[in-house]
């Protein structure tokens, strides 16, 4: 069993090893790259979309990284079934690494850390 | 490709995929499930849409609907049955309407692509094709798109 961040409603997890902190966002103006949409568009406008800095939550990881996350967050211990050879190298940009099941369904394991932030610096804002 | 049941003939799987008829080898089956959870992967083509959990470990779901001109998959919903297949390295489950009585059929059965001309042209790699209960059905070459296929479809 891994222990995981579960992100608000948006199906996705990040593993607890990849984080560093949890940072509250105190400028509006500096809102920074939004997770569930990095990770998949079409789900995170289908749910949470990109909602204002009071409802958001900064993941500082391990190695630099920052990305911003669902305010509503939980912990939870899952076991993650890592994605088949035949998907990891068409997931891995997204930093898709495997699945696991949550209580309303499958979620996504996300390791933020292997994401490529596309159009962001390496803070992971927005240029 | 390999014998892979007795000499001279070969067992083959049928099933329905909306109206068309498709088979593969039998022998590539692992299980048949019925309807089946899966999740959506992103940045993945639509013939391999996501994954969903099989005995403690995640498989690649495969859709053939799209290149038959039905509608994709959508999670997390599955078609009624989900064909769990083994291919080289690969396990994966294929998801269809319906799948049939296993057959066995001579190899000399198994003739090229001619009338089932349409599943080349979806861009499905095939073994060839055979007739049954007068219905001419292409077998899929499954590993073909594994193997040489892998990430560009």
């Amino acid at each position: 069993m891994t222990r995981v961040l579960v992100l608000g409603e948006s199906g996705i997890v990040v593993p607890d090893e990849a984080v560093e902190a949890i940072e509250a966002i105190s400028d509006a103006a500096e809102l920074g790259a939004w997770l569930p949409s990095l990770v998949d568009s079409a789900r995170a406008a289908g749910t949470d979309g990109a909602p204002g800095s009071s409802e958001r939550r900064a993941l500082r990881l391990r190695g630099g990284k920052r990305v911003e996350v669902p305010a509503a967050m939980s912990i939870a211990e899952v076991e993650i079934l890592e994605l088949p050879p035949l998907l990891r190298p068409l997931a891995g940009g997204c930093g898709v690494v495997g699945i696991t099941q949550l209580a309303g369904g499958l979620g996504l394991v996300c390791d933020p850390r292997l994401l490529t932030l596309d159009g962001s610096d390496e803070e992971g804002r927005p240029s | 490709m390999a014998p892979t049941t007795q000499a001279g003939s070969i067992a083959i799987m049928p099933m329905t995929l909306g109206e068309h008829r498709l088979a593969v080898e039998a022998l590539s089956v692992l299980e048949i499930l019925g309807p089946h959870e899966w999740v959506g992967i992103p940045n993945t083509p639509p013939f391999l849409p996501g994954a969903l959990a099989w005995r403690g470990r995640a498989i690649a779901v495969l859709d053939l609907g799209p290149a038959l001109g039905l509608p994709p998959l959508r999670a997390p919903s599955s078609r009624a049955r989900n064909v769990v297949i083994q291919i080289r390295d690969d396990t994966l489950s294929l998801s269809v309407d319906r799948v049939l009585e296993v057959l066995r059929v001579e190899n000399s059965a198994i003739r090229p692509i001619h009338a089932a001309s349409w599943i080349a042209e979806a861009g499905l790699p095939c073994k060839g094709e055979t007739v049954v209960d007068e219905i001419v059905v292409p077998l899929l070459d499954l590993e073909a798109w594994t193997g040489g296929g892998r990430g560009k479809r």
